[in-house]
């Protein structure tokens, strides 16, 4: 049963912390569904929403995916975590699996409705960002954690914070490093020097 | 690099972030003591930090959809024709939108950029400009060797033709500017006209003239306008017939009615070319090689704009209802025939029905030459008996015995109009039924009448349905509910032929309703034998015999809508699920096709499916959270099987009754047919999933499962085990996207005829949103006299101008949002900011006399609020920040305006002047005068009038809050860092809030309530609390009201569609 309630998450996702490799798989139609809801409303408002709409469907979605008030688990703070590295590895493969689509296929240029489209700087490769990250974790993992947390997770800040145990301002100061290192890395300047 | 490499340069990062830029590199310097490697990783992290920019800043989540909607947008993109010449200029015309499309050729919304004035461009169609000249692109339908010679003078004589005929200036007729030629295809230049035409008013007029239920014929449309149109048509043929013209094509579809409610006949020496003859099948060839060289008989051509009859499919299709005798056999037409149309015309406008009407187009042609129409007092007993005298008169078919001239017709009209008795005038929307249909409130049996049991007529039977269809009511349905048309609005009816690019067999797709934008089609299934088609719309339920195209209303219930309809294996009784206007509640009848009342069988219900042997019935309940099956009879209802968090629909018995299928859909998110497709043995309970990413299905005998994937833009098919479901191999797509949202397929038993429905919400196609203006009343509680303001075309309405007289709303009418002005007493819009960039939310200042918007959308990046004077101008940037969301300015009395800035989950709120001198690029950051913060997180907020405060609204499931804060006087300093005062009002009753406008007066606030599960309530809240519902003339989803100044109307945006049942063979 594929079907996504919160109590389902909540056990697919323990399930999955607890080594369920093939809880993750049935995770993943329940994301993709979000997704494709998502999508589809973006495409149906084919205009921007009415002011900050986007923002509000986007926190209704992780409210739906990671709702830790109905998730009914001993550690709120652990769920967080298992629940935005689950998001990271399902947006990751799809990202992926996108990509292997594209290759193969014939991409013409677009004219797009702009609110829909998602702006170059907005646009973040996320199969690369993934590999950027686990270059930062061998570095310094809790900033890669607080990319995890925050980017995936959609946790807020405070959030975050909760979950790694540390103060909100370290959470933002990491947070702006860790941004800073991921652009340089993702553009191609090395920190490494010549 | 090493973790304590790195640690020395983010420890240094930190620090030198500590430092005032202007240190900082002094700081490296030292630091660093020479290291340069060191010193300048560290720089190049700050000068990341320096870019001020939305990396990472929007959830992975929203990345991701976003990009996989674009993926979508650019399939459907990719899989539709693009609109190539809008945005263009061809000749001197520039090219704006398009309105409309279809046999008849593609018309389009222009300017002339010389005389400055709106135009209707018409482009004929390649089929027929093909064969004018000479490369018949595809093979012209029943036209074969009829076809004439193509040669080279044939354009030139259309040009000739076209050009005698735009020297008609008549009130009228709708006048042909100017022809031209774009590519070698003939273009027209004509009035734009804005209205409807005659076929969608009589439409209208048949679904609001009856009260809804009781089974009276439905007269169309009031006398004194029957006979007011009448008399301008008859005056317009008669000042066409002076100059020699005859129009040889007057039907209803060719005749419009402008908004101020003058006739105009459309297509004026167009005919000739464009019109089907669709004669009897002996005449044709030779009538062709007769005259040779004569234009006028070369009619074999191709397709025509009408569908007011649409014949078996396959064969020409045509308009044949409204030919007279001799266009029937074939022979010479001259003014008489016109006169022979427009009677067929006023008989309808009179009676709401055809006056010659048959299964084939022979039977109609049969009808048209040998029978006499039923008298049309017969039908409508409230006509004056002299309308009846002047119809028949007009429908002789002789035609020296007809009206010899259009001047002698329009006599006996305007003599009726002097002649007419007020009250019977005023009786005539309302008549009695004829013999023969018994009305049974509350569910209006105007249906097929027969003898009990006895088979349905068959497609081909002409007589026996030809006797049942003239004895029932018979319902036309608009064509395309562009309120504003052209001169020429067709509906293609042609068979349109999809390529399946990895599948050689065609898939035929063919329309079988045409419901425009005020009336989708809701549900509709075709019936087990193939032959007909039931379905639903706002106005009811109606049956439609696929072969003759002829369309019956079923039943109409009371207080309530269809909302899913299923047959009985016999093809001639079905089911279907009625919603109460009132309370919602859903109500599953049983019914026949031949009428009769139906039956209740179970309140609460939500889908139903019959079982292959007819026996048994499976439905949802009305909450979808459990399946049950009984009996036909309604009785020995049983639970069979629910899951807790599971929704479920379209439940379908498989495997005689082992099993069922069902869509599962998750527990807290009904938002629609996202989950997968189930399938339970019901012996053991057990249950597989057959399909993870699909949406509603059909089954085929030979046990292939038909489905629209969950992207609801493609239709595709698995074979599927016959005793489990399981999937036995791979899926193949049968549709390509094409810009559509398929729904409900449903299959004939042979599984060769596939229904399903096809949503459109084209923007290219003049849909999208639309601007509607209310009064308002009851101090801003109550709504009057909803009625559409804008064209249409992705039209939002954010504010009004100071004055209260027009609304100011974006529109990408123009292929952009850009930003336009309309006032309340005009027709058309006035573009105030056009431009290649998008453009939105435009207000204006207190003062009035700027005009404010945002330049690069919301939740955009690079987000910049503009200025230009209200009297136009050059633009400039008054704030620039990504971060923007919304402003408002107060009326003239506060004079503020005030910008929201996002900055993480929280919004700072600005006062900015929008009069000020502006440096390049915007008032910068610091001089921005804050005036409050908030950790809120509003999903919308609003100004006050007074600009004393600021209400948000977010949207929750537990409860309605509207938070407010105070903003400090003016002149003082802002709070800085510190909370604002704030306080909550909690609106009792209501949850999920969404889009806050505050009423004029400041005593309240509008605010749109939206279920998760869908639909929406609009609210007016008062400052303590109190929730008013304010009631809307439509459902509409998820929406927003603009209170003008003065507080005496409402503006909105409501979003419109289509929706039509397809059919489709060779899957």
């Amino acid at each position: 049963m594929t079907g996504p309630s919160g109590s389902d998450i909540t056990q697919l996702l323990r399930a999955w912390n607890g080594g369920d490799e093939s809880a993750l798989e049935k995770l993943m139609p329940i994301v993709y569904g979000e997704l494709h809801r998502m999508a589809r409303r973006y495409m149906a408002h084919e205009s921007p929403d009415h002011t900050l709409q986007t923002s509000a469907l986007v926190n209704e979605a992780y409210l739906r995916l990671v709702d830790a008030a109905n998730a009914n688990w001993q550690n709120r703070v652990h769920f967080f975590a298992v629940s935005a590295q689950a998001m990271r590895r399902i947006l990751v493969d799809w990202a992926r699996s996108r990509q292997a689509l594209k290759r193969g296929g014939d991409v013409r240029p677009l004219q797009l409705d702009d609110a829909l489209a998602v702006t170059e700087e907005q646009y973040v490769d996320l199969v690369a960002l993934d590999e950027a990250l686990k270059a930062l974790a061998a570095l310094d993992p809790r900033k890669s954690q607080v990319v995890e947390l925050h980017f995936f997770g959609g946790l807020n800040l405070e959030e975050t914070a909760e979950v790694l145990k540390v103060s909100s301002d370290t959470v933002l100061r990491d947070w702006k490093l860790a941004k800073s290192w991921l652009r340089c890395k993702l553009s191609g300047e090395g920190l490494d020097g010549p | 690099m090493d973790p304590e490499r790195w640690q020395q340069i983010a420890g240094l990062y930190e620090a030198a972030l500590e430092e005032e830029k202007s240190r900082r590199a002094a700081f490296l310097e030292r630091a660093c003591g020479g290291d340069e490697a060191l010193r300048r990783a560290v720089e190049l992290l700050l000068a990341q930090d320096a870019k001020n920019d939305a990396f990472l800043e929007a959830p992975a989540l929203e990345v991701a959809a976003k990009s996989l909607a674009e993926d979508q947008a650019r399939l459907a993109e990719a899989a539709s024709e693009p609109d190539v010449l809008v945005g263009k200029t061809i000749s001197h015309y520039c090219v704006l939108q398009k309105l409309g499309g279809g046999g008849m050729g593609v018309v389009y919304k222009a300017e002339d950029t010389r005389l400055h004035r709106f135009v209707a461009l018409k482009f004929l169609p390649s089929v027929v400009t093909m064969g004018l000249v000479g490369h018949p692109q595809e093979p012209v339908r029943d036209a074969g060797d009829r076809t004439p010679p193509h040669d080279p003078q044939t354009l030139e004589r259309f040009r000739r033709e076209a050009r005698a005929a735009s020297a008609l200036n008549h009130p009228n007729i709708c006048t042909i500017h100017d022809v031209d030629e774009f590519e070698g295809h003939p273009l027209i230049a004509m009035e734009l006209l804005e209205g409807q035409t005659l076929r969608e008013r009589i439409a209208a007029g048949a679904r609001s003239a009856t009260p809804v239920g009781e089974g009276e014929p439905r007269s169309p449309l009031p006398l004194d306008t029957v006979v007011e149109l009448a008399t301008q048509i008859a005056d317009a043929l008669d000042a066409a017939h002076s100059k020699g013209i005859v129009h040889r094509d007057i039907k209803p579809a060719n005749i419009f009615v402008t908004s101020r409610g003058a006739a105009k006949i459309l297509d004026f020496g167009l005919a000739k070319l464009t019109v089907a003859s669709d004669r009897p099948l002996s005449g044709g060839g030779d009538a062709a090689a007769a005259s040779d060289g004569d234009p006028s008989t070369r009619e074999g051509l191709a397709a025509t704009a009408g569908s007011d009859h649409l014949t078996t499919p396959g064969s020409a299709v045509g308009t044949v209802a409204y030919m007279s005798p001799e266009q029937a056999r074939g022979e010479e037409v001259d003014t008489r025939t016109d006169l022979f149309s427009f009677g067929s015309v006023l008989y309808e406008m009179a009676t709401g029905r055809q006056a010659f009407t048959g299964n084939t187009s022979g039977a109609i042609f049969g009808a048209i030459l040998h029978q006499a129409p039923t008298p049309p007092l017969r039908l409508n007993p409230k006509l004056p008996l002299k309308l009846e005298e002047i119809v028949l008169k007009a429908l002789e078919k002789d035609r020296d015995l007809r009206y010899q001239s259009a001047a002698e017709m329009r006599a006996d009209l305007k003599r009726l109009k002097r002649d007419s008795d007020p009250d019977r005038v005023a009786a005539m929307s309302a008549s009695p039924p004829p013999a023969g249909i018994i009305s049974s409130p509350p569910t209006a049996v105007g249906a097929l009448r027969s003898a009990p049991g006895q088979a349905p007529p068959l497609p081909g039977e002409s007589s026996d349905s030809h006797l049942i269809a003239t004895m029932v009511k018979r319902h036309q349905k608009a064509v395309i509910a562009l309120t504003a048309g052209a001169c020429v609005i067709a509906a293609a009816l042609l068979w349109l032929v999809w390529r399946s690019r990895q599948h050689p067999p065609q898939l035929t797709v063919m329309p079988l309703t045409e419901n425009g934008l005020e009336a989708p089609v809701v549900d509709a299934a075709i019936s087990p034998n193939g032959n007909f088609l039931a379905y639903a719309d706002v106005s009811g339920l109606y049956l439609k015999e696929i072969g003759s195209g002829q369309v019956h209303a079923l039943f109409t219930p009371t207080d309530a809508r269809i909302w899913r309809i299923a047959w009985f294996p016999d093809s001639s009784n079905l089911l279907f699920i009625s919603i109460s206007t009132q309370n919602a509640q859903r109500q599953l009848w049983s019914g026949s096709m031949f009428g009769g009342t139906p039956r209740l069988l179970r309140s609460d219900v939500d889908h139903v499916a019959v079982s292959s042997d007819g026996s048994e019935l499976l439905f949802t309940n009305g909450a979808r959270d459990e399946i049950w099956a009984m009996d036909t009879s309604g009785e020995n209802a049983r639970k069979l099987f629910s899951k807790e968090g599971l929704h479920f629909d379209q439940p379908a018995w498989y495997a005689g009754r082992r099993r069922i299928l069902y869509l599962a859909e998750g527990g807290d998110a009904p938002f629609g047919p996202v989950g997968s497709l189930e399938s339970l043995d019901l012996e053991t309970g057990q249950s597989l999933t057959v399909c993870k990413a699909c949406a509603d299905f059909g089954v085929l005998p030979d046990r292939r499962l038909i489905y629209v994937a969950n992207d609801l833009v493609s239709l595709w098919e698995v074979p599927i085990d016959a005793r489990t479901a399981r999937p036995t191999g791979g899926p193949r797509q049968i549709t390509e996207p094409h810009g559509y949202s398929y729904l409900h397929p449903t299959v004939s038993a042979d599984g060769k005829r596939l229904v399903v429905l096809q949503r459109d919400t084209g923007v290219a196609r003049g849909f999208g949103a639309v601007v509607f203006v209310a009064d308002l009343e009851d101090d801003g509680r109550r709504l009057n006299n909803a009625r559409r303001l804008t064209l249409g075309g992705s039209d939002y309405a954010h504010a009004w101008t100071p004055d209260s007289q027009a609304v100011v709303f974006e529109s990408q009418r123009n292929g952009r949002f850009n930003i336009f002005r309309q006032r309340l007493d005009q027709r058309v819009a006035e573009p105030l900011v056009a431009g290649r960039e998008y453009a939105a939310y435009g207000r204006f200042s207190p003062d009035g006399a700027w005009l404010l918007y945002f330049l690069g959308g919301v939740g955009q990046h690079q987000q910049r609020l503009m200025r230009m004077p209200a009297s136009g101008g050059r633009s400039e940037v008054v704030i620039q920040s990504p971060g923007l969301a919304n402003y408002y300015c107060t009326p003239p009395a506060a004079n503020l305006c005030v910008a929201g800035e996002r900055e993480q989950n929280r919004l700072v709120f600005y006062a900015f002047d929008p009069a000020q001198k502006l440096p390049p690029g915007g008032i910068p950051q610091s001089d921005l005068r804050e005036l409050a913060r908030t950790d809120y997180n509003p999903s919308d907020w609003g100004l006050s009038p007074d600009g004393a405060s600021i209400a948000m609204v977010r949207p929750d499931n537990r409860e309605g809050r509207v938070h407010i804060i105070s903003l400090p006087g003016r002149g003082h300093a802002g709070p800085g860092m510190g909370a604002a005062p704030a306080h909550d009002v909690l609106v009792e009753g209501w949850t999920n809030l969404y889009n806050l406008n505050w009423a004029a007066d400041g005593k309240g606030w509008y605010i749109c309530n939206a279920p998760v599960a869908g639909g929406s309530t609009f609210l007016h809240v008062d400052l303590q609390g109190h929730a008013t519902v304010l009631q809307f003339p439509e459902n509409l989803n998820k929406f927003w009201g603009v209170p003008s100044p003065d507080g005496r109307h409402l503006a909105y945006s409501r979003t419109t569609f289509t929706a039509n049942a397809w059919l489709l063979e060779n899957f």
